[in-house]
């Protein structure tokens, strides 16, 4: 255990900040117009949550999962991490885990969760593109991983006792670990979203605000 | 804490080994002496952890390329890698091809894998990734499972797949169990650990071991991952280091590294042409002495 904290963030990561954003370009160069798709489902996402579309909302994130677990993880991603395939594989499982326990969720409605899920499809991007990097260069939500687990905090925000926490886990462990990777590449404008939406998530969890509505 | 019996082996090591002065090939190229065969090597190497992990990004593979192609013109050798290292084996192999390299390319890689069978397939794995028949050097990345391989690449070698052993560690890590793995294994040819004037650890035992025994030094990190040089950028070099012929910090990081009597190569990893040409620039000329070692530790710990 002090060998592995003896590490730093960086000695983690395997590729150079350059040639990650790179990759995302490329594949978004390759995915056109699927990408696009990507937001659009992200505002529909947010649309429904603010309306108690839990359940449709959950299945269009597990959608999002699944693919972002096979097209980017496994097909891309892995060539330049070896552990890509290990977080494709858990991509494709929580993917299907959002969509099933979302779908048998009793409705609810969250302005919190819709603002998460707007968050991700446009405060990402737009976050990114500020610091000065292109701005799809962390990713997009739908079709990238950080803003696609950010988003599905926002699902977990619609529904309420374990079904919350069973989507919240995976979701935020990932948006963390997104995290601390753009700090272990001293880009952390690529992590920024999805550690404050970790952030944001936690808040509005205990907000009281959310018997309210709120959360 | 360094004992007093350590210092004087390893100060009685430097010292001798500092009464060999280096051999000069073409073009005022140093090489050192593989310790097992006698056979030369530029002691500038290169090394491809995340320089070289550019996937399928055919721009990139590219000038990678361009970096290798700069490399072997200034005379490089070593070339080394891993399985670890993301596609930086299929991006050398992919750089290979194209360059067709006659001579030149001295080839090390690693294992890094805990079971066996699976070592076996990473080594075909490496072959067909580096398009190449055999192996110069092949090492067991960071002592993972190295007596499950050792027997495996004592065999790869009896069958000329591969001409040398090698056993890593980075960071400074595992240097006791490399210690006794170097001093009771005699079918190691070369150990590859992290030294540069802020990591020293190696200086106390381990160099001096690897001297002992015969074995080929190899320097990783010899800028920290960069962390050095970032922190030395921008600030002007001393009157001393042009006794040596360095342009920059990076070369004297370098030079200080190589003149390490015990030390057979380094291998700085670099993405940019203009680098790995300053990089093996530092492979040429002078080398510093003792008294001036011991100037670059003190003048890059007060930075």
């Amino acid at each position: 255990m002090n060998n592995l904290l003896s590490y730093s963030l960086a000695d983690f990561i395997p590729f150079a900040p350059s040639t990650y954003t790179r990759l995302f370009q490329s594949y978004h160069a390759e995915i056109w117009p699927l990408w696009a798709a990507g937001l659009f489902i992200g505002l529909v996402m947010a649309l429904l949550l603010a309306r108690g579309g839990t359940r449709l909302a959950a299945v269009l994130a597990g959608v999002c999962w699944v693919w972002t677990g096979w097209a980017f993880l496994i097909e891309r991603y892995q060539a330049l991490n070896w552990a890509g395939l290990h977080m494709g594989v858990f991509f494709l499982a929580t993917g299907v885990l959002i969509a099933v326990i979302g779908f048998g969720a009793s409705p609810l409605r969250s302005k919190a969760g819709a603002a998460l899920a707007l968050f991700a499809t446009l405060g990402h991007p737009l976050i990114v593109g500020t610091s000065g990097l292109p701005w799809d260069a962390g990713g997009l939500m739908g079709t990238a991983p950080d803003p696609t687990a950010l988003a599905a905090l926002g699902v977990a925000l619609g529904t309420c006792g374990w079904r919350r926490w069973a989507i919240a886990l995976p979701a935020g462990a990932w948006c963390v670990f997104g995290f601390l990777t753009a700090l272990g590449m001293e880009r952390p404008a690529l992590g920024a979203a999805a550690g404050a939406g970790a952030a944001l998530f936690c808040v509005f969890s205990v907000w009281p605000g959310r018997k309210r509505g709120l959360g | 804490m360094i004992k007093r019996r350590q210092f004087l082996a390893a100060t009685a090591a430097t010292a001798a080994a500092l009464a060999w002065p280096s051999a000069q090939a073409a073009g005022g190229r140093i090489v050192r002496k593989i310790p097992k065969t006698g056979e030369p090597i530029g002691v500038i190497g290169m090394g491809s952890w995340i320089t070289f992990n550019v996937g399928a990004d055919a721009a990139l593979r590219d000038a990678r390329a361009d970096v290798l192609r700069a490399f072997f013109a200034a005379g490089g050798g070593m070339v080394d890698s891993s399985p670890m290292y993301g596609s930086s084996e299929d991006v050398i192999g992919y750089c290979l091809n194209r360059l067709k390299p006659e001579g030149g390319l001295f080839s090390a890689t690693k294992v890094w894998t805990s079971g066996k069978a699976e070592g076996r397939e990473q080594f075909a794995d490496s072959l067909r990734l580096w398009h190449l028949d055999k192996l110069d050097l092949y090492q067991v990345h960071n002592l993972v499972a190295w007596s499950d391989h050792l027997e495996t690449l004592v065999e790869l070698k009896r069958q000329g797949r591969i001409r040398y052993i090698g056993i890593t560690t980075s960071h400074g890590r595992s240097h006791h169990e490399l210690e006794h793995v170097i001093a009771t294994r005699p079918e190691f040819d070369f150990v590859q650990l992290t030294y540069n004037p802020a990591d020293r650890e190696a200086e106390a035992r381990l160099l001096p071991a690897a001297a002992d025994r015969g074995l080929g030094v190899i320097v990783n990190r010899p800028f920290r991952r960069g962390s050095l040089t970032d922190r030395m950028a921008g600030k002007p070099l001393p009157g001393w280091a042009a006794e040596i012929g360095c342009t920059g910090w990076p070369q004297v990081l370098l030079k200080y590294a190589v003149s390490h009597p015990a030390v057979t190569c380094a291998i700085p990893a670099t993405s940019q042409v203009p680098h790995m040409v300053e990089n093996m620039a530092a492979g040429t000329g002078a080398l510093p002495d003792a008294d001036l070692r011991r100037r670059i530790q003190n003048h890059i710990a007060t930075l």
